[in-house]
Order: structure tokens, then C-alpha cells, then sequence
């Protein structure tokens, strides 16, 4: 399998101050993975830097995103523009930020086409059929609706179907779902995971909530304070973690089976301020650390710690 | 302890002259040193129940009381009395913080109004009391909200709520905004000083593994109503009415093993509570309707001790068994 997205040692800074610190990642054509981490873990970043939608002061500052084999950074935003959309898409957490308040839904699902060069009249016989399949009802009265008279979920679906309209190669979910109810939460999630299948998409879900992607990837890539820390087959992951960071955050999940509801595992401390810290960003926090982790977290592993988890796990 | 009786809660529909059934006749019963979780999605009233509780609005119609006296009816120097007694926590403790007071004067201030602590210094001790309570050192009460973080900030939204010595907290989204860690931080802070000072709580979430984990018992609600009350276990692990049900269901497993697909265990959306659906509010998107639910709207049944349900489904099936 060839690679679609490859990251090497992709970095991100705010004006001076370094955010993402040489991120590796590569993901195969047709794989489904997770990127998790909590406020600050350069997860975000790292996405919208694939996407080319860093805004000054964020920029990249070292490294490469290749596509599909193609150089993206240094392109410029002429070519990215092309790219955006038709090869790679992204649906964020607030639709609403992300959609245009004053242009009705439907002529947005159009306008992500005819800006790829589709034909009018073809992309609105296209946008009532997307709007149909992902679950808004009544397409042909619904698409003349304004995103203020939709509810968050319809909302979603809506940027759904903007994103999936010119069928992009990857698309890259962040929290989609994280400002929607339960049990429209698990709508939306299922409505993804269908159409990725149906049209072989290449997915990341970037989350927090390690709970949330446990039945939907295949694999998981764990970051903190802009490292990914353990990156690793999905059951891996949650059978035996690698790292201590996602023992913790596996562990500070309530567990839904267990009667006793024990308190829950914390992470003392906080993440470290960027530059902070040299060495493993974890070390403050980790139970585990031992002198050598000052000198430099080993980046060339997949799981970047120095003490073997045979040694931590109890 | 505290006790709302056939609670209602009409808006008028801002231009028009319907109303707005924010809450359909709830009652419930809080004992001491109890926490009861309210479960329920957007629209499902569990935010104004929680108006209500503390009295920031008024009910169209039922009670509200406290150790036997009506809250619904002071005024006054009798309501605010009464009102310390009942403290509000919100989800996000930014905007309920000023951003130009420093955290301890807003402790001082608050101790100031009800006439708590004693003199200046009294007061400078008890905020360096309150914020030991919580976790957070005495030297924190020199910083200004933004230079705290999240989970922070929601340690001092607790301390201001515990500045007035109230017997009952209502936590409305207490832990939502928060990153995994964070959160467990704060649950349990929450159940520790709900052991240490024999609080009671009022646990008002969307997440259903946050309730299942602090409460005693659990109340879900839809669309302004009561549909299920029970004890946390029979409620959450063995749900009587559909609606928890799907609600259950819906809740991610952070286990990759299992092996059914990820489903929607429920269609649609929750209906406009201006326009509520004719039947049990649930019956469009219930999986188990029949044409009783499409006529008439189920009562808040007894169907075991101790765990009511309204639904005609699961009484029928209750009273046959």
C-alpha cells in the first residue's frame, strides 16, 4: 500500500515560539486513522497545516506534507486552492462558523463545485442527490433554507456534504461531533463512516476523546505538547499502550462496565508551555521518568519513551 | 431536602402567541447528602429545571422547596436566605467569572455580600481556606481568571460556590468543556467534597458516563418532561423507556473489541418544543410505538420500587410479566 498523506518532520510555530515539534506521520491509501489529543497538542495545527490554513502568525516552519507523492508546503495558495476541496477536504467542529450565514445551504454544496470547474446545472443535480444521501430531508425545499434554520446536526450533514461533494481523496474529520448531542453524535458518525466506506476514503478523525474513534479506525497516532507520542494499531492502542501518556488518558475515562465507579486516574500536572521543556514533554508528569529522558525523546520510534512499558505496566 | 413539585415552565414564542413548554410537570425529590443526575439532549429542559431550582426564574406553575419552605413564594430578604443555601455551578467558568477581578477578591466579594467571615481578615483566611478546599494554593488568589487554566478556573467556580456554605450544589455541564484529564480531576473533586461536606447535588449532563458515575440516582429527561427516575443502576444498565434506551446506546465504549457497527440507535431530531408532537413526545423517533403513543401522552408510571417510567410499551410489558 502506497502512502496517500505523509508528514516528515512537520513543524508549526507562532511567531517565534515553536507549537509542533517535527511531526512523522504517514497514513496508506484507504486507511482510517485517529489523531487524539487534548487543547494544545498541536493536533489541530498539524491538520490545518496539511490543509494549507494556517493564518499568520501560525506557519510552517520546517518539514514536509506530501500528498499523494506531491509537495504541498511551499506550494502556493493558487495551487492549494485547487487541491482543497477536490483532494483533501476537512469538516470542523462548529458548522456554523463554517458556513456562510447569509448564502442558502444548498448554493454552498454548489459553489464547492462549480469552484472545481463542475458546470452549474450539473453540480445542483449533484447537491440535491448529496443532500439527500446524507440524510437532510426534502432536499429540493431544504437547500433554499439559510444554516441559521438548521440544527446542529443538519448542520453538520450540510458541511458533510460540501466536503464529500468533488469526492476528495482524504478527508480530515475535526470533532465533528464534539458540540452535538449524544445520540446525534453517533448519527453523524455513522453517516462518515458509511460514506467513507462507499467512497474509499482515505479518514482522520482528529478527537480528544479516545472513546469516541475506539470502533472507528484502524489506527491511532497519540500527541502531546506537539509530539505524536505512540502511534499504533487501534487495538494496541487500548489493549496495551505504549506510551504513559495514553495509559493515563485510557485510564481517566469512567469505565461503563464497573459497578465500584472508582475514582478516576488523573495526570497530575499540566502540559508544558511550548519550549518549556526539553527532553520527553511528558517527564514532569510521568511516574515512570528517569534521568535519560532529559536528553532528547526518541523521535526515530513509534512510541517516543525510553523506559519499555514491560517495566511500568502493573 | 430539596423538593420540586409538578413543575412547569411556559415562554411565550417571541412574535407569535404560542408558548414554549420548557418543562411539563416535574417533580423530584433530593435527600440529603444525595446526588441525582439529570440526563437529557439539547431542548430536553434540563437547563431550566436548573433555573428553576435556584429560582433565577419563576415557574409557570408547581413548587419548589427546601426543607419544607416554599421557595417559589419569597421575597426578599427571606428568599436570599434561602438561595445561599442553593448554589450554581456552570460549565464554563469564564464567563460566570469577571475578567477584571482578581479570584480573590471575587471570594472576598461574595463573602462580603452575605455577611460571612468576619472582618477583612477573617475573610482574607477563609478565601485562603476555600481555595485550599479545592485544590488550588492560597497564592492563586492574586491571578486574574485568563491566567488560569480551564480546570483551574472551574476549581474557583467551586470555591465561589462554596463560599456561602450552601447544603445543595446544582452542577449544569460542570466538566463538558474540559479535556479528558481535566475532567477527571474535577469529578473527583466534586465526589470528594460531596463525602467531606455532605453536600447534595443536582448533576445536570449530556454525558451519560459522567452521570452514570456520580449519581445516586437518575432522572432523564426529554423534551420537558420526566420520561424515566430510578436509582443510576436499573436506569443506566437496564433502562425501561426507549428514549433511555437509545440514549444509552448512543454513549461511545472506548473499546475497539466490540464487535457491532457503529449504528444510530435513534432517527431524527429532537421535535420543536413550540410544537410538540400529539402522544408520548418520543413517539416519532421511537422504535416501539404503537398507536396509543401516537394518541395519548404516557403518565409517569411506578412500574418497579423505586423506578418510575413514562411509557405505555414498557407498562404494558411490566404489568404482564
Amino acid at each position: 500500500m502506497t502512502d496517500l498523506l505523509e508528514l516528515e518532520g512537520l513543524r508549526v510555530s507562532a511567531g517565534s515560539r515553536e507549537i509542533v515539534h517535527g511531526v512523522d506521520l504517514s497514513i496508506p491509501a484507504g486507511q482510517t486513522i485517529a489523531i487524539v489529543g487534548e487543547s494544545g497538542s498541536g493536533k489541530s495545527l498539524s491538520m490545518l497545516a496539511v490543509m494549507g490554513l494556517l493564518s499568520p502568525p501560525l506557519r510552517v516552519t520546517g518539514g514536509t506534507v506530501r500528498l499523494a507523492g506531491r509537495e504541498l508546503t511551499g506550494l502556493p495558495e493558487r495551487g492549494m486552492r485547487a487541491i482543497r476541496g477536490s483532494e483533501v477536504a476537512m469538516v470542523y467542529q462548529d458548522p456554523m462558523t463554517s458556513l456562510n450565514p447569509l448564502m442558502r445551504v444548498g448554493d454552498q454544496v454548489v459553489e464547492a463545485m462549480t469552484a472545481h470547474g463542475v458546470a452549474k446545472a450539473e453540480a445542483t443535480r449533484r447537491m440535491l442527490e448529496l443532500l439527500a444521501r446524507v440524510g437532510i430531508p426534502d432536499p429540493k425545499r431544504t437547500a433554499r433554507a439559510y444554516p441559521h434554520e438548521f440544527s446542529g446536526g443538519m448542520r453538520q450533514r450540510v458541511m458533510i456534504a460540501c466536503a464529500l461533494a468533488m469526492r476528495p481523496r482524504l478527508l480530515i474529520a475535526d470533532e465533528p461531533t464534539t458540540a452535538l448531542d449524544v445520540t446525534i453524535q453517533q448519527q453523524i458518525l455513522a453517516l462518515v463512516n458509511e460514506l467513507r466506506r462507499e467512497l474509499g476514503m482515505t479518514t482522520i478523525w482528529v478527537t480528544h476523546d479516545l472513546g469516541v474513534v475506539a470502533r472507528l479506525v484502524d489506527r491511532v497516532a497519540v500527541m502531546y505538547a506537539g509530539h505524536v507520542v505512540e502511534d499504533a494499531p487501534v487495538r494496541q492502542v487500548f489493549a496495551a499502550p505504549q506510551h504513559p501518556y495514553t495509559a493515563r488518558l485510557l485510564a481517566a475515562l469512567p469505565d461503563p462496565t464497573d459497578d465500584t465507579r472508582p475514582p478516576l486516574a488523573q495526570i497530575p500536572g499540566r502540559p508544558p508551555a511550548p519550549g518549556e521543556i526539553a527532553g520527553c514533554p511528558f517527564r514532569p508528569r510521568c511516574a515512570q521518568a528517569e534521568p535519560r529522558t532529559v536528553s532528547g525523546a526518541d523521535t526515530a520510534s513509534r512510541v517516543a519513551c525510553w523506559v519499555p512499558p514491560a517495566e511500568w505496566r502493573s | 431536602m430539596l423538593r420540586a413539585t409538578n413543575l412547569t415552565k411556559q415562554y411565550p414564542v417571541r412574535g407569535g402567541d404560542g408558548v414554549v413548554h420548557a418543562l411539563n410537570d416535574v417533580s423530584l425529590e433530593l435527600g440529603d447528602g444525595e446526588t441525582l443526575g439529570v440526563v437529557g439532549e439539547s431542548g430536553c429542559g434540563k437547563s431550566t429545571l436548573a433555573k428553576l431550582l435556584v429560582r433565577l426564574e419563576d415557574p409557570t406553575s408547581g413548587r419548589v422547596e427546601l426543607d419544607g419552605v416554599d421557595l417559589t413564594g419569597l421575597r426578599g430578604r427571606a428568599l436570599r436566605a434561602q438561595r445561599r443555601r442553593i448554589q450554581m455551578l456552570f460549565q464554563d467558568p469564564y464567563s460566570s467569572l469577571n475578567p477584571r477581578q482578581r479570584v480573590g477578591s471575587t471570594l472576598r466579594e461574595v463573602l462580603a455580600v452575605h455577611r460571612l467571615g468576619g472582618d477583612a481578615r477573617g475573610r482574607e483566611r477563609r478565601v485562603a481556606e476555600l481555595l485550599e478546599l479545592v485544590g488550588l494554593g492560597a497564592q492563586l488568589a492574586d491571578r486574574y481568571p485568563h491566567e488560569l487554566s480551564g480546570g483551574q478556573r472551574q476549581r474557583v467556580g467551586i470555591a465561589r460556590a462554596l463560599a456561602v456554605e450552601p447544603s445543595v450544589l446544582l452542577l449544569d455541564e460542570p466538566v463538558s468543556a474540559l479535556d479528558v484529564s481535566v475532567r477527571a480531576e474535577i469529578m473527583n473533586l466534586l465526589v470528594n467534597l460531596r463525602d467531606e461536606l455532605g453536600l447534595s447535588y443536582v448533576f445536570i449532563s449530556h454525558d451519560v458516563a459522567m452521570v452514570r458515575h456520580i449519581s445516586d440516582r437518575v432522572a432523564v429527561m426529554y423534551l420537558g418532561r420526566v420520561v424515566e427516575l430510578g436509582d443510576w443502576k436499573p436506569v443506566l444498565d437496564s433502562p425501561e423507556h426507549p428514549y433511555t434506551s437509545a440514549l444509552c446506546a448512543a454513549v461511545p465504549v472506548p473499546n475497539p473489541e466490540l464487535a457491532q457497527p457503529i449504528q444510530a440507535t435513534v432517527i431524527g431530531e429532537v421535535p420543536d418544543p413550540a410544537n410538540p408532537p400529539a402522544g408520548c413526545p418520543f413517539h416519532p423517533r421511537c422504535p416501539r410505538a404503537e398507536d396509543v403513543c401516537r394518541q395519548t401522552d404516557p403518565p409517569l408510571l411506578e412500574l418497579r420500587p423505586r423506578h418510575t417510567v413514562a411509557c405505555h410499551v414498557a407498562a404494558r410489558t411490566a404489568v404482564t410479566q
